[in-house]
């Protein structure tokens, strides 16, 4: 794909301060020592970037869903004679547990802000996963096979695919084989949709 | 002893029934395809397996596990040697060694070496686990509700200590997986709990949809930005091993076996941390270690033979005390857990046929990888070099199917993509994955046989720490939570001190990091 690699959005999402995904690892190699000197002397931890870092942004989330699962867990009625515990004790400990890490992590916070716009480093994964949601809704009002098709095709052009026509031609094909593999072979009935059965 | 003999002459009888063979066949071609690709590891890759299991005998279902088990770890170390790629975050010590032998034109005997280590030193933990596993399994028989709490505590505390960079966040990830574990139907009460009336939520959240959603989605998430990086792949020569080559290998390969058979064993180090060990012992061992990382045949037999040597380890706390070490380890007890078996020290009695069976088919699956896939290295690249934009919607389409199926609902279809978005997110900040599946598999247990002690206790928290055995494991627990804080506080209390600082010198990479961090890095990756 020697035109992706000039795409420069996507350069920059390479210079990621975390360490990638598999296939970039021979890539990594020299990124992969900053983040772990950093690690290294991460006790007392490093404190780089502005005060508001993404940890304790996170850790504020983590906190307030902590509470809510503890309020929520408070609300469980329903004992029985020999069950002295109940069922709200057990997540009500887990709760107060992860509200007690939240804090902690709140005060001592690790990682630094995220270095580049939002978009430009998770315009992609969030494209993949909207993608994904989309395929998801459409799988039983379009059926299988249809939602699959769109998909596949969809998903073979927005990740670089030039010619349209290969992108149908081979969505089609793994449709097809998907459908034959897991439908009639395996014979889990996927949902058929608008094609009927 | 004979009583093992005749245990294992019963094991294989099962293994090697046709249906049984046959499964063993396709799983190791599968589970190898599933070490080459990326974005499904063993963990989603087993999970992905699930649905088309449950209509199989759990002798079946677990060798079609174990065998996809050993064939990604097979198909991991090809692409670490072939392309400097890990599959899986245990074959990353390959790398090392393994990808400097096959850019000197070495691929062949790298290969080769790596296949036959991962064989020996599979054959030999498979002995180690028959004569470990049926003792422990009997003494665990003693253990009441009490002390098989305080093991899950050691066994998540331990994993939380291992898993990353921070412990916050690890413990954070442990406990999200207790919290989803809590979802659905409370067993004792049948109050409906975090439901929020949605009756697809009744049964709780399926394993299948978050071992999917948080390691397969979020990976492709995270590797459609580097899809431009293609790595570069060495032509493959003949595969063949000298006398030499072996002769040099041999002892790493024993060593590897050792180290990784009782690393295996600890709940929580798993596969990736003796792979690690291994090498650097091997290092440290050698009369030059300057040859280590520059392509020394032993750098690539010891953790191979590690690796592969975990793995069987750590079927051992799975299977006699029903705690597994690895996220792979806790999908495999998910998935016996969904089939009705309960894996722990019953298991031996109950179900003779899966222990044995599974053991039996250890070996079957070392000798079918050993024979497939050495012939196959070639079609196992090339699906490699699949270009990434026909690969991850394919990859992504047989998750929706395989998530879908298990419950035909809408509802864990959108759960496996918002869990996929989490599992980005952590992986971006460094949360491990592999604790977040553990605490989902063991949450439940967690909770009855803490609920079980009170009742027995009539509501005497103190139940715990006053029986024997249970304090000893929390108090190993406990230790296991503070120990790195402390090591690196007497550190820095030796350093002011102006003593050396006497640092056991940590296993070394080539690329500086230490191993340590690297392990972690993986985890967090690949868990």
């Amino acid at each position: 794909m020697p035109h992706a690699r000039t795409r420069t959005g996507f350069q920059h999402g390479l210079r990621d301060d975390h360490e990638p995904g598999i296939v970039a690892v021979p890539h990594s190699r020299a990124r992969a020592a900053a983040p772990d000197g950093v690690a290294h002397a991460a006790m007392p931890p490093a404190r780089r970037g502005p005060p508001v870092t993404s940890d304790r942004l996170a850790a504020l989330v983590i906190f307030v869903v902590a509470v809510l699962y503890v309020r929520e867990a408070t609300t469980f009625r329903g004992a029985t004679v020999a069950d002295v515990v109940g069922p709200s004790a057990y997540p009500a400990l887990v709760g107060s547990l992860v509200a007690v890490l939240a804090a902690i992590q709140f005060v001592r916070p690790r990682g630094g802000a995220d270095g580049q716009p939002f978009w430009q480093q998770h315009g992609r994964p969030v494209l993949l996963a909207a993608s994904l949601f989309a395929y998801t809704r459409a799988l039983e009002p379009l059926g299988f096979v249809v939602s699959t098709f769109l998909y596949l095709a969809g998903s073979h052009l927005w990740l670089g695919e030039r010619s349209p026509i290969r992108a149908v031609l081979l969505a089609a094909a793994l449709t097809t084989v998907l459908w034959v593999v897991f439908d009639r072979a395996l014979g889990l009935a996927l949902p058929a949709g608008v094609l009927g059965r | 002893m004979s009583e093992i003999l005749q245990n294992l002459w019963y094991g294989f009888g099962v293994a090697l029934q046709p249906v049984n063979l046959l499964l063993a066949f396709v799983g190791a071609f599968v589970g190898t395809m599933i070490g080459v690709l990326p974005g499904i590891g063993p963990v989603s890759g087993i999970a992905l397996l699930i649905p088309l299991i449950i209509g199989l005998h759990p002798a079946s279902a677990m060798i079609m596990l174990t065998a996809v088990y050993y064939g990604t770890m097979y198909g991991g170390s090809t692409t670490s040697i072939l392309m400097n790629v890990p599959g899986e975050a245990s074959s990353v010590a390959t790398t090392f060694d393994g990808y400097q032998m096959a850019l000197q034109g070495r691929a062949g005997p790298a290969l080769a070496i790596a296949a036959v280590g991962s064989f020996i030193a599979g054959t030999l933990s498979i002995v180690a686990l028959m004569l470990f596993s049926v003792p422990l399994a009997r003494y665990a028989l003693a253990f009441g509700p009490a002390e098989n709490f305080a093991l899950m505590v050691l066994g998540l505390a331990s994993v939380s200590t291992l898993a990353g960079e921070s412990l916050v966040k690890a413990l954070l990830a442990t406990c999200f997986g207790l919290m989803l574990a809590t979802v659905g139907t409370d067993l004792v009460t049948g109050t409906d709990r975090y439901t929020f009336g949605i009756p697809q939520l009744l049964d709780g959240i399926d394993l299948v949809t978050v071992a999917v959603g948080l390691f397969a989605v979020s990976e492709v998430m995270l590797v459609v930005n580097e899809i431009a990086i293609r790595p570069r792949l060495l032509a493959l020569q003949r595969i063949w091993l000298s006398a030499r080559d072996f002769a040099e290998a041999f002892w790493a390969i024993i060593r590897g076996t050792v180290v990784g058979f009782y690393i295996g064993i600890l709940p929580a180090a798993g596969a990736t941390i003796a792979s690690f060990l291994s090498y650097g012992l091997e290092k440290r061992l050698a009369r030059d270690p300057s040859t280590f990382g520059k392509g020394d045949i032993r750098g690539v037999a010891a953790p191979e033979a590690a690796n592969n040597a975990a793995a069987v380890g750590n079927m051992i706390p799975m299977l006699t005390l029903g705690l597994p070490g690895s996220s792979t380890t806790a999908v495999m007890m998910g998935a016996l857990l969904i089939l009705n078996v309960l894996p722990g020290p019953t298991l031996f009695q109950k179900h003779p046929d899966v222990v044995w069976g599974l053991i039996a088919s250890m070996y079957v699956s070392n000798t079918v990888l050993l024979v497939m896939n050495l012939p196959l290295v070639g079609l196992f690249v090339q699906i490699l070099r699949t270009p990434e934009r026909y690969l991850y919607p394919l990859i992504m389409a047989v998750c929706v199917v395989g998530v879908y199926v298990v419950g035909r609902s809408q509802v864990d279809l959108t759960l496996m993509v918002a869990l996929g978005a989490v599992g980005y997110y952590m992986r971006k900040h460094d949360y491990p994955l592999g604790p977040a599946i553990l605490g989902l598999v063991l949450g439940d247990r967690l909770e009855q046989t803490m609920r079980q002690a009170l009742i027995i206790s009539n509501g005497d928290p103190t139940t715990f720490v006053r029986r024997p055995i249970s304090a000893v494991i929390l108090a190993l627990a406990v230790v296991s939570l503070a120990a790195p804080a402390l090591i690196t506080r007497y550190r820095g209390w030796r350093q002011r001190a102006g003593g050396r600082v006497s640092r056991p010198a940590p296993a070394t990479d080539p690329r500086g990091a230490s191993s340590s961090t690297w392990m972690a890095r993986c985890w967090t990756r690949t868990g």
